[in-house]
């Protein structure tokens, strides 16, 4: 997997956009005893400018589409951004809606997608993953 | 016997302790992110996605429940409210044109 190669914990922004609360439950028992994702140094962080990736939750209401812009670019570069639910990724069953202008992909660009409504545990794991992979592919001089 | 000269409050040992205090300061905070690009949203102040209000309008106003009190006493209040600005850097000047008047005022009265 070449995952050794990155040299710095992975810290995480979480941001909802008009999420229910089932993801960000979800994200918060990954962090649990159960899961630990800690143990990798992967953690949550108070501010975008700290964080390595942006994870987002929600189908992006119309009051948050300037934040998650604007908390995009506050995020330094390399940045990778993560979308967990179904919500973010394609509506789910607020797709359409008046009050809506996402899914997240349609404001920022979107580097993982993690299914499920919510998803468990397991699967946002899967998804830190394969963020930090890609982390790695476009952070060569982290890497060295 | 005489007094020694570095006492616990001796106003050297705080400036020492203030100049080494100031140094890892900077040299932690020289440690941090570093590849911020300047002049975009990634060097400004985050406030949860909100963007930055002007400098001046960062305190919570209270003129409706004060109003009395302020159309009595509005001849005191009119400059007092004009040098509360609610910008940092008044606020530094004022202090430091203060102590600086309080200094030359010990300095003439041969007390310090």
């Amino acid at each position: 997997m070449g995952i050794n190669q990155f040299k710095r914990a992975l810290w995480v922004y979480h941001l909802n956009t008009g999420s229910c609360n089932g993801c960000d439950i979800e994200i918060v028992a990954a962090l649990t005893p159960r899961y630990d994702l800690e143990r990798f140094g992967i953690k949550l962080v108070g501010s975008p400018r700290h964080a390595d990736v942006l994870l987002v939750t929600g189908p992006v209401t119309r009051q948050m589409e300037p934040r998650l812009r604007r908390i995009y670019a506050q995020t330094p570069d390399p940045k990778v951004v993560m979308v967990v639910g179904n919500c973010g990724t394609e509506g789910d069953v607020f797709h359409e809606s008046y009050n809506l202008v996402g899914p997240v992909d349609q404001i920022v660009p979107v580097d993982v997608y993690v299914h499920g409504c919510p998803p468990r545990p397991e699967a946002i794991i899967d998804g830190v993953v394969k963020a930090w992979l890609k982390l790695e592919g476009v952070a060569p001089e982290r890497t060295a | 016997m005489s007094a020694p000269i570095l006492t616990f409050w001796a106003p050297l040992l705080v400036v020492i302790a203030f100049v080494i205090v100031t140094i890892l300061a900077y040299l932690y905070r020289n440690r941090g992110e570093s590849s911020y690009k300047e002049g975009t949203e990634q060097t400004k102040v985050f406030l949860s996605g909100e963007d930055e209000p002007e400098a001046g309008m960062r305190h919570v106003r209270a003129h409706n429940m004060y109003w009395g009190f302020f159309e009595a006493m509005k001849r005191y209040y009119g400059p007092v409210v004009r040098a509360h600005t609610g910008i940092v850097n008044d606020y530094l000047i004022w202090m430091f044109g203060l102590v600086a008047l309080i200094g030359v005022a010990l300095f003439a009265a041969g007390l310090f």
